[in-house]
């Protein structure tokens, strides 16, 4: 495990993809090296070249368009890039073994979870299907499933995305590779099974002393499981140092940059408005301190938005006549305002029902009960032309920024589309506010009769803020807005947003699953949690005096870019995310809130659900 | 449209069995239009002795049916009705899927499930069999071939665009389309056809072959109308002398053939243009 040989040897990587006539460059001149029982991590923006990489070490990159070329990969003395495909074979899976993001699509829906790791013993080292299937077992237990036993017996639907990901690991590890690939594995899931998931990748690396390539985006990530590092950018490697080294002293400007635009918890402290990100010059990389941003809260005036005991809950039906056999408990009993100039974000992990909060007050759907007050009138109950003119008040930005723009319409014509629906101005006017609007999001008006797929994923995003901002809203619903983007792009769209709410006094509703970034932009915070609203406060209030046990979970499980940070105490349970589907006779249970003060409310609990209090 | 239009241009054009098909049908489109240029005169008037063989009589290049009527003016002016007969049965049928598939679609419920009821209506009846039927019980001209043609058409265009509209229909920019405030006719309109649209093209040359075929195979039982000639009835007349003169029926033939031909490589050209093999970024 102290042997520091190098398992795995990179040098002088070049992968390109062809693409129509020329040859377009993905990884150039790549060197490093990974020592046993290491864990080096690959960390890149979109478009770095790091999953490239991984491909191309594992020969999983489909060789028409993409070319490797020049430079040798020693793994244990053999180059990968030579050797005959018969020979990779062997290695796939037995010394090499690869996870990947997505554990919905690497397991097989069609065989039982136990035979599909029983299947690597049999392949690999040629045991029975008997003995294979009792190893099945051990390794369900060893990746911490519980009832291994009878969970090996179960198919893949029955699991929740983070069993899935501890299967596909099971698998993976089954042979005892020397070498573990990891590609982004806990990006697709909640940051709680992101923190359980990372805990276990850690402890096997260290009972079964395996080297681990880790390729992610996420600097935190990096900070919780590296012991070394590889800055790329743009297909080159631009830094390289011990994870410790490169976060305390960052030579690269480009890393530098990476860094400031990583959102801490708990930079905010001692802060009571939001921060703006320090703003990057792309040539350079160097990063200008951010400046503070004004109070843009009205707090004395009516609030934009009251959301009063809104409930929404969706049919499960089933069997050959629909019957109704459950019911999605997706919203439950929600009450919140937002006043003028106002950001409050509702946190929380998949399935707690924020989004439905986030689109019922958009009125994607009608909601069963409750009351939406936009400037005191309730939408929820309106229809036909006294509830388009209210639209107008309450637009919404989504997540997807390659999904949320029609690809066949200019984006000139999706920024006035809104104006034409509301019948607000006139051809010239629309054309001159268009511009404007270009303008007011930081892009050219001359790009208004380009289409979405010219434009980059942040660049589509402005184009949907621009979108947003059309008809003069009160209010802006962002759901996951700025998720899907690199953290320097997603820096660089957050201080837009926080520049617009100072100049036109918007209010938003800020979705998301990511507390550092709700920590960054809000003034206020509810954390939901199974279509409830278990806290909700000041941000201040909310992330240094967190009260109810979830919230404290939530906060602990976030991954702190800080190495030195690594081994701090932490409450990881290895509990799933809870489902809020519930039977047809479920009565909900209202517990009700207690103040702690200035506004920071927090829900009862029960001792039974909630151990650690 | 710009560089989207041109990236499918050149796909396109580098597909020669696409170029081939393409030229082909404008060809065929050409000469059906100068029909009564070329040939002037009626195609079914007896116009020298019958029973001449293709390439011995300069008049008749090839040559004269059992009647005596020149089978290449019957080519040429059966082109028309096989061409008019697969574009507006094509049309038809595009035009009344794309409603109904969009409707059933977008809005779901009970709205889709009788659209869905209605299109496997029409599905488990033969095409062939249906349209005879409603040849049979109309009066035998162009504008009922059309009709029972269309209506046998249609479900496939319907099936098509309602699973097209089933996965738009959760996408984030219609989605950002109704927090607008756009009505469901707008939004179908000016987002969800222009979308299907490049898909419906490839389905409607293989409708459009298919109802090429139809026509043939309702002409050459005889049900077509009797007044106008088509290659359908001039294989059927020519089957009479299948045995001493196989060219009164394949030489019709052959124009079937490289009609369809052409279609179905203009079909599968469009498709591979609209949907490039792992050309995406």
């Amino acid at each position: 495990m102290s042997d520091r040989s190098a398992i795995l040897d990179v040098n002088g990587l070049n992968v390109s993809f062809r693409s129509a006539s020329k040859l377009v460059p993905a990884v150039r001149n790549l060197t490093f090296q990974l020592n046993r029982g290491e864990v080096l991590a690959i960390v890149g923006e979109s478009g770095s070249g790091k999953s490239a990489t991984a491909q191309a070490i594992m020969r999983l990159l489909p060789m028409p368009p993409a070319v490797v070329s020049g430079g040798h990969v020693l793994f244990e003395g053999d180059d990968l890039l030579k050797v005959s495909e018969k020979q990779m074979r062997d290695l796939r899976g037995n010394r090499i073994s690869m996870i990947f993001q997505d554990p919905l699509s690497t397991l097989n829906p069609v065989i039982k979870v136990g035979d599909q790791i029983a299947e690597v013993f049999v392949r690999h080292s040629g045991m029975d299907w008997t003995t294979a299937r009792a190893r099945a077992i051990d390794m369900l237990d060893m990746v911490r499933i519980p009832e291994a036993r009878r969970r090996a017996e179960e198919y893949p639907h029955r699991f929740s995305g983070g069993m899935r990901q501890r299967v596909a690991i099971a698998t993976a590890i089954a042979t005892k590779p020397s070498l573990l690939i990891a590609d982004e594995p806990t990006t697709a899931l909640d940051v709680t099974i992101q923190a359980q998931i990372l805990e276990l990748i850690r402890a096997l690396q260290r009972e079964e002393g395996m080297s681990v390539l880790f390729i992610t985006h996420d600097m935190g990530v990096v900070a919780e499981m590296a012991d070394r590092t590889v800055v790329m950018y743009n297909g080159e490697a631009v830094e390289e140092n011990t994870t410790a080294e490169l976060f305390a002293t960052p030579q690269h400007n480009y890393t530098r940059a990476l860094l400031s635009a990583v959102p801490r918890l708990g930079a905010m402290n001692g802060r009571q408005r939001p921060l703006r990100f320090p703003a990057i010059d792309p040539q350079t990389w160097s990063a200008r301190e951010p400046q503070e941003t004004p109070d843009t809260v009205d707090a004395e005036g009516a609030p934009v938005l009251e959301v009063r005991n809104l409930t929404a809950r969706f049919d499960i039906r089933n069997g050959a006549f629909g019957g109704v056999t459950g019911r999605v408990h997706a919203v439950e009993n929600v009450s919140f305002e937002i006043r003028p100039g106002e950001t409050l974000s509702l946190v929380g992990e998949s399935g707690c029902g924020k989004s439905s909060t986030g689109r019922a007050i958009a009125r994607l759907f009608s909601p069963n009960s409750g009351a939406v007050l936009v400037d005191g009138t309730d939408i929820a109950t309106l229809s036909g032309k006294t509830l388009l003119a209210l639209k107008r008040k309450v637009q919404m930005i989504f997540q997807d920024p390659f999904a949320s723009l029609d690809p066949r319409m200019s984006v000139g014509a999706a920024i006035a589309e809104p104006m034409i629906v509301h019948g607000t101005a006139s051809r010239d006017e629309i054309r001159a506010r268009v511009q404007e609007l270009l303008r007011q999001v930081g892009l050219k008006p001359e790009m208004a009769s380009r289409l979405p797929h010219e434009f980059s994923g942040g660049q589509r995003q402005r184009v949907c803020i621009a979108r947003a901002l059309a008809l003069n809203p009160k209010l802006i619903v962002a759901d996951e807005s700025v998720s899907a983007l690199d953290v320097s792009i997603k820096a660089q769209v957050i201080n837009l947003m926080l520049d617009l709410q100072a100049s036109l006094g918007l209010s938003y509703l800020f979705i998301s699953h990511d507390m550092a970034v709700v920590e960054r932009v809000s003034h206020r915070v509810a954390v939901m949690y199974l279509g409830e609203i278990v806290e909700i406060g000041t941000r201040e209030a909310v992330f240094g005096n967190p009260q109810h046990p979830y919230t404290r979970k939530l906060l602990s499980a976030v991954p702190v870019p800080d190495p030195a940070m690594r081994n701090r105490p932490r409450d990881i349970s290895n509990d799933e995310v809870k489902s809020p589907i519930r039977a047809v006779d479920y009565i909900h249970e209202d517990r009700g809130y207690r103040s702690v003060g200035n506004g920071h409310l927090v829900q009862n609990w029960g001792p039974e659900e909630w151990k650690a209090a | 449209m710009t560089s989207g239009w041109t990236g499918f241009a050149r796909r396109f054009s580098h597909n020669s069995a696409a170029m081939f098909g393409l030229v082909t049908i404008v060809l065929i489109a050409m000469i059906s239009i100068l029909a009564n240029v070329i040939f002037p005169g009626d195609p079914l008037s007896i116009a020298g002795a019958p029973f001449i063989w293709p390439g011995t009589e300069s008049a008749f290049p090839l040559g004269t049916d059992v009647l005596g009527r020149d089978i290449l003016t019957g080519i040429v002016h059966g082109s028309r009705v096989s061409l008019i007969v697969g574009l507006t049965a094509t049309l038809f049928a595009v035009l009344l899927g794309m409603t109904l598939g969009a409707l059933a679609g977008y809005f779901g419920g009970w709205v889709d499930a009788a659209i869905m009821r209605l299109v496997e209506l029409f599905q488990t009846m033969p095409s062939l069999i249906f349209t005879i039927v409603v040849m049979v019980s109309l009066t035998p001209s162009l504008p009922t071939i059309v009709l029972a043609i269309g209506l046998t058409s249609w479900p496939q265009v319907a099936r098509l665009v309602r699973v097209e509209v089933l996965k738009l229909r959760e996408a984030e920019f219609i989605l950002a389309a109704e927090v607008i405030g756009g009505s469901n006719t707008r939004i179908i309109l000016t987002h969800l056809f222009p979308n299907v649209a490049s898909i419906v093209v490839v389905t409607a040359s293989i409708i459009a072959a298919h109802a090429i075929l139809l026509e043939a195979a309702i002409s050459f039982l005889g049900l077509g109308d009797p007044n106008m000639i088509s290659w359908g009835s001039m294989i059927g007349s020519g089957k009479e002398a299948l045995r001493s003169a196989w060219y009164m029926a394949a030489l019709p033939g052959v124009a079937i053939f490289v009609t369809v031909l052409s279609l179905s490589a203009l079909g599968n050209g469009l498709n591979d243009a609209v949907h490039p093999h792992g050309a995406h970024k």
